[in-house]
């Protein structure tokens, strides 16, 4: 249910978050597959276009969308983000090659919890994930 | 002889300050004074009994040259009327030394002389005193040539404005650039003002009436001009205000360039440097995802194999490729994509190798100590590659599972043009220890760091007290 999911981020460190994987590139979607996983985190899908994306996140209401800006079929990935911050209250981490596609308006409506340029060194995901558990649960309890 | 002063007159008429000759009226030389005969490069005796035209003939090359007649008839005028004539300024060319005919313009007077006291109405003699104009007339030549110079083409336009009534006298090219027909009768400025572009128009008068209140100060103009059909051109205006001499009147005098072809060019220039900056940023997208995607193919394949240590080689090819990756995204950071603000790059660089060699450091820190230096980004993309070689040996080799310790990188100029790069630790292991080649992926560090080395044109120094430093010296 939009905004009412009582979800959160666990105080204690180690919880398995839901996670949604917004990547057009099969190897790269992949492999962040692999590295939530292998943070123990679950991905509940992998969606290659915003439309799908929407219509993932309305049926599996992920707590956390990793959201890449251009898309399969040319939609992008602000529009996903920003469809899934207002109306289901998910957040989002950018991870583009060219983060100057997101203007400070976009930004500021989708508010993303962190944004990350490709190529992701080895870590960054986790370290952007980690501060996602500090900051954002005090906000909803 | 003059009975007071017992002196040849003669001489007052070679001293005179003017060119002097006297010929009868038949123009036959009787004298001529000294100052004459020095302007025209000739001796006396060259002159007297000669006739004037036989001492200096005209110029065969000057077809409109009838200085004869004409000097006859001045001759024959003073003869007439026993007053001095003043014979319209005029070109006779002379003979020089060298046979060749210099250009002359002269001024010239015609004196009459009543030599015969018997008959002292008749003129004897005639005076001809000749001034050299030459320099003046040709001057004033060579400035009306460079103004009709400066005036030729359509690009440049001459103006003169009357403030007071309006009036605005101007080149046949300011019509044309305001767009105005050769036929139509344009009278006031008004109507040219009519024709600036709104959007200039307030600061075009605004600019004209302070050039007209303050003599003698310098008029800018910068505007564009709106012909009835919608064309746009560009002008450029520069003068100054000036008081006009009879009028009292104040006049802004000046010209008018025509900067179309200028403004277009720079406005196509303008969208080429938007094209070309829209075009990095693609390319620029691209690189960073076929990296991310060569990252994930090898994160993939390091996380399919069960084999430990071909992981181990996966995982190492992925740091290689990160340590490429991370220079692309400092490359765009600012306006010069050929070379890269290395000491910026290496906090990146050091931050990448924090997170991937975390887990086989322990308690080993990574230290920086960059000076600023900017690199062409072939040498920087090589020199990154060997301080991850550099870093990671540090780690794997250097350190006791216990130990703390840190890696420091140092990068810095070295006199003249030659660069040094540093990468020391503190370890505690043996030199022996590293010399020995343990496995097939520290091999192929050590022939990557040499090769890297002989990349950049630079020398390899080693060093094995206190810990493990490598140095490579490299020319900028």
């Amino acid at each position: 249910m939009a905004g009412g999911h009582a979800f959160i981020f666990p105080s204690e460190g180690a919880a398995a978050l839901k996670v949604l994987v917004i990547e057009d590139n099969i190897f790269i979607a992949l492999d962040l597959e692999g590295q939530l996983e292998e943070m123990g985190h679950d991905v509940v899908g992998i969606a290659a276009t915003a439309t799908k994306a929407i219509e993932m996140a309305l049926k599996s209401v992920p707590d956390l969308a990793i959201v890449d800006l251009q898309l399969a079929d040319g939609s992008r990935g602000q529009d996903a983000a920003f469809v899934l911050r207002a109306e289901m209250d998910i957040p989002s981490i950018i991870v583009s090659g060219s983060m100057h596609q997101v203007t400070d308006e976009e930004r500021a409506a989708i508010r993303p919890l962190a944004m990350l340029s490709k190529p992701l060194l080895s870590g960054e995901l986790g370290r952007a994930i980690a501060t996602v558990k500090i900051s954002d649960s005090p906000k909803d309890e | 002889m003059d009975e007071v002063s017992g002196i040849d007159l003669g001489i007052f008429f070679d001293a005179a300050p003017t060119a002097q000759m006297v010929f009868t009226p038949d123009l036959r030389i009787v004298a001529a004074n000294q100052r004459y005969c020095a302007m025209l490069g000739r001796q006396p005796e060259e002159l007297i009994g000669n006739r004037v035209f036989e001492a200096f003939p005209a110029n065969p090359d000057d077809p409109n040259s009838d200085a004869e007649a004409e000097l006859q008839a001045s001759t024959d005028a003073v003869v007439a009327t026993g007053e001095a004539q003043e014979m319209p300024l005029r070109q006779h060319d002379v003979q020089e030394a060298d046979g060749r005919y210099g250009t002359r313009y002269w001024r010239i007077l015609n004196s009459p002389v009543f030599a015969d006291a018997s008959e002292p109405e008749r003129v004897t003699h005639v005076i001809h005193t000749a001034e050299d104009v030459t320099r003046s007339i040709l001057g004033e030549r060579a400035d009306a040539a460079k103004r009709r110079a400066a005036m030729r083409g359509a690009e440049l336009s001459y103006f003169e404005f009357d403030p007071a009534s309006g009036r605005l006298t101007r080149s046949p090219q300011l019509d044309a650039l305001f767009g105005f027909e050769p036929g139509e009768t344009v009278t006031t400025a008004q109507e040219f003002f009519d024709r600036i572009h709104p959007d200039d128009h307030g600061a075009t008068i605004a600019e004209i009436e302070r050039a007209g209140r303050t003599i003698g100060s310098d008029l800018h103009l910068d505007y564009r001009i709106m012909h009835p059909d919608g064309t746009v051109r560009w002008a450029i205006g520069h003068g100054e205000s000036v008081r006009d001499p009879d009028t009292q009147h104040v006049r802004i005098v000046g010209i008018v360039l025509d900067a179309t072809s200028i403004r277009e060019r720079e406005e196509s220039l303008r969208e080429a440097v938007g094209a070309r900056d829209l075009l990095i940023a693609e390319v620029n997208h691209r690189v960073k995802n076929s990296l991310q995607m060569v990252t994930s193919i090898l994160n993939l394949e390091a996380s399919a194999t069960e084999d430990a240590a071909a992981r181990a080689s996966l995982k190492a090819a992925t740091t290689r490729v990160n340590a490429v990756a991370a220079i692309h995204a400092s490359l765009y950071e600012d306006e010069d994509v050929s070379s890269v603000q290395i000491d910026r790059y290496m906090e990146r660089l050091k931050e990448h190798l924090d997170a991937s060699l975390s887990s086989e450091g322990r308690g080993v820190k990574i230290a920086l100590d960059v000076e600023p230096i900017r690199l062409p980004t072939d040498k920087a993309i090589t020199l990154s590659l060997a301080v991850n070689e550099l870093v990671t040996n540090s780690f794997k080799h250097a350190f006791g599972n216990e130990d703390e310790g840190a890696v420091t990188i140092s990068l810095r100029r070295s006199g003249g043009d030659t660069i040094v790069l540093e990468v020391a630790d503190d370890g505690t292991s043996s030199s022996t220890d590293r010399l020995e080649i343990k496995s097939p992926s520290s091999g192929l560090g050590q022939r990557l760091i040499k090769g890297m080395a002989s990349q950049l044109g630079g020398t390899i120094e080693v060093e094995g007290k206190n810990g493990w430093r490598t140095r490579i010296y490299f020319p900028e």
